[in-house]
């Protein structure tokens, strides 16, 4: 029984063996020189610039979650989806269309409450 | 479920049958959903409170059409509309609209902006309730429970701009979804060891070798602890007097009877999936609830911490019906009894806690020293007819005969007797006792001597919506304590 | 050749475990949060583990993995409510540590 896990055992064994032997083998034989910018975070090239633990706009965070809301919700449409060929089969993909199209709606009614509130508009 | 073809499927999962039996909860979600609508179209602001009204109303209306005519089960047995579900369902609505009557004039000018998302939130919690009640499935309890605890989160910290009540928010969100996610870990074992979510199935299934296993066992333990969380119970009980106290009265009014009843309606139906071996356990529980919740009231000095704590000791008594199901070897007469007496009870506690909650609500804005033991001195002298409702909450509270409280008592202790577990009534009884003493001093503080003659000074006229609300309430009360058979013939 | 039922059972209960202790024992609300999702993931894990059980080569038990669907939308839900409630508990105490939360008591 245990050999099933065997596969996954492998798998770990190589991705940690990766690491340490690239970590040895560059610190073998990799040049070692010690410059200022080394030692900097590294930022896409770009040469760093303020504090890391700056604040940041708390509409980030509302952007986020109604990113996250809608994205989520949306996921009930998943069985629908899957369903729907054989639902059209069985001679009601109508009906249920039309219901999916009312949750659909209900998800209109959230986003336009959110858009006409002024969620959306980055500068207020 | 297994189905012959897809067209099975869907005519066992949609018929039109079903209308009416959904109705009272597409009613108060779609009431929800106008609230958002009315924030968006320019100019229809104004219409607020008749389409919140209506949405109540009309949902208590079709409630009561499920009353002498059920559905029974409907779409596909995941929802069934019995006689207990009508009334379940009529009280949450006319909870909700006692509530929301109280609620009227209470939130401060920093709220005002935002009342229509108040409503919308509002509406949510009453058709969580009714769908939670009526759910024959633990996926459609769960979906009722996240109905009507998320708009309540919310709800408790409405007065952002104030500690204590995001304080509550906060406290009483990290509770609910610790309890939300028992229940789920709960739901999951049974499924695992079952197959199944329907709760028919489930009591189609007591009996089997499989309802011994651990994991079916563990399932429901843990099943049943999440809807405990909700209806804080010992040990569970610790933040609710701290959220009760914090959030809004009005809000707090909802969270104290409807979530409550709500949860109990759904518990005692299902608690046919615990072993009858826990009776002992499930009593001893019930017992340290109501001493929890009876030994806190009686150091209160703030009348709200006081019935906060006085809920939870209210919970206890009922959960009691649960140990007397239990003790008759899961026998359904006695569930039926054991349902009827909770819903009695907790349909005398939601009028008595609804009228209570909002003299308080409305006492608040005379300012919120006048909401305490030595606040309310001398206040049948400043407005008897508040203390007089006061008075007749605080006594059905007490559990004094002519009241509705009186009753609800008197049927859970007859559950109690009925199987012979005479030391669980006899010690419920002298904790019953123990409760009349708070109660009473509220009375006392009542009908005393102002203590000061300045402060009469202080007091908001009654406005006539709280005043027909605290009648409805009063009426209630009374019609329950003095003909309770009345109410016991509806269910047939 | 599969995994056992047995095996997830236990990882399940593990997670849900972790989870319980940090709810508890942890006082950075947005670590309890993190908590919470941990024991809502168990219960996710559980469902599916019960599906594969349950399920027949010409029947699936579909109740699963629909119910981790729901499951999964209302964490988000609950997720987009506690963080606006942490919000507005950082505004007025300028920390997240549950210690701050002194307001009500008694």
């Amino acid at each position: 029984m245990l050999n099933d896990y065997l596969p996954i055992l492998i798998m770990v064994g190589a991705v940690v063996g990766f690491g340490i032997v690239n970590l040895v083998i560059s610190e073998l034989l990799g040049a070692k020189r010690r410059v200022v910018g080394k030692g900097q975070a590294y930022e896409c090239g770009l040469a760093p610039k303020g504090d890391s633990r700056m604040r940041i706009s708390i509409h980030f965070y509302l952007v986020a979650v109604l990113f996250i809301l809608f994205d989520v919700e949306s996921l009930l449409l998943l069985p629908w989806a899957i369903s729907a060929k054989s639902l059209t089969a069985a001679g009601v993909g109508g009906t249920v269309f039309a219901e999916v199209t009312a949750f659909v709606v209900v998800l209109g009614l959230g986003l336009a409450y959110v858009w006409r509130k002024g969620g959306l508009t980055w500068d207020r | 479920m297994t189905f012959q073809s897809t067209q099975d499927a869907f005519d066992a999962a949609f018929s039109t049958a079903a209308l009416p039996a959904v109705l009272p909860a597409v009613i108060l979600s779609v009431g929800a959903l106008l609230m958002l609508l009315i924030e968006i179209v320019p100019g229809a602001r104004a219409s607020r409170p008749i389409v919140v009204l209506a949405t109540l109303v009309g949902a208590l209306f079709a409630n009561f059409t499920q009353l002498s005519d059920p559905a029974g089960p409907v779409l596909d047995g995941i929802y069934a509309s019995t006689p207990e579900t009508a009334i379940w369902g009529m009280l949450f609505a006319a909870g909700a609209l006692l509530a929301w009557v109280y609620s009227i004039g209470y939130y401060g000018e920093k709220a005002r902006p935002f009342l229509a998302e108040h409503d919308m939130l509002f509406l949510s919690a009453p058709a969580g309730m009714t769908l939670m009640v009526c759910s024959q499935d633990l996926l459609m309890f769960f979906v009722g429970l996240e109905l009507l605890s998320l708009p309540l989160y919310a709800r408790a910290a409405f007065r952002r701009e104030r500690h204590d009540s995001v304080e509550a928010g906060l406290k009483y969100f990290l509770l609910g979804a610790f309890a939300a996610a028992t229940y789920l870990f709960g739901a999951s074992l049974l499924y695992l060891a079952t197959g199944t979510i329907s709760v028919m199935e489930l009591k189609m299934m007591m009996g089997d070798t499989i309802t011994t296993t651990p994991v079916f066992l563990a399932g429901a333990g843990l099943l049943v602890a999440g809807i405990f969380f909700k209806i804080s119970v010992f040990p569970f009980h610790m933040w609710v007097p701290d959220v009760y106290e914090g959030s809004p009265t009005p809000v707090t009014t909802l969270m104290a009877t409807g979530t409550k009843a709500a949860a109990f309606g759904f518990l005692i139906p299902i608690s046919f999936l615990l072993p009858t071996e826990a009776t002992g356990l499930i009593a001893a529980i019930a017992l340290l609830t109501m001493a929890a919740g009876n030994l806190g009231a009686l150091v209160q000095t703030n009348i709200k911490r006081m019935l906060a704590y006085s809920g939870v000791a209210h919970a206890g008594t009922i959960l009691l019906v649960i140990a007397g199901y239990l003790a008759s070897g899961r026998d359904d007469a006695i569930g039926e009894q054991a349902l009827h007496a909770a819903l009695f009870y907790l349909a005398a506690y939601l009028f008595t806690s609804t009228g209570s909650f909002g003299l308080l609500a409305m006492l608040e804005r005379d300012g919120e020293d006048l909401t305490t033991m030595r606040g309310i001195r001398g206040l049948a002298r400043r407005r008897p007819a508040v203390a007089a409702a006061m008075t007749l909450f605080m006594l059905s509270l007490g559990g004094i005969p002519a009241t509705g409280g009186f009753f609800g008592k008197w049927f859970v202790f007859t559950v109690l007797v009925q199987e012979g577990m005479y030391g669980v009534a006899i010690l419920g009884a002298l904790m019953s006792v123990v409760a009349l003493g708070y109660y009473l001093r509220v009375i006392v503080n009542l009908w005393m001597e102002p203590l000061d003659e300045a402060d009469t000074g202080r007091v908001a006229p009654v406005t006539l919506p709280a005043g027909i609300a605290t009648a409805v309430c009063a009426l209630g009360v009374l019609v329950l304590g003095l003909m309770p058979g009345w109410f016991l013939d509806l269910l047939g | 050749m599969s995994i056992p039922t047995e095996h997830i059972l236990i990882l399940a209960s593990l997670l849900f475990s972790l989870g319980a202790l940090g709810f508890l024992l942890r006082r950075n609300v947005i670590v309890v949060l993190a908590s919470v999702e941990l024991m809502l993931n168990a219960a996710n894990l559980t469902f599916l583990a019960g599906s594969r059980a349950h399920s027949t080569s010409d029947a699936l038990s579909m109740e699963g993995p629909v119910f981790s669907l729901f499951v999964i939308l209302v964490a988000a839900c609950e997720a987009a409510v506690g963080l606006a409630l942490v919000i507005a508990f950082y505004r007025q105490k300028r920390t997240v540590d549950l210690e701050a939360a002194t307001e009500l008591k008694g």
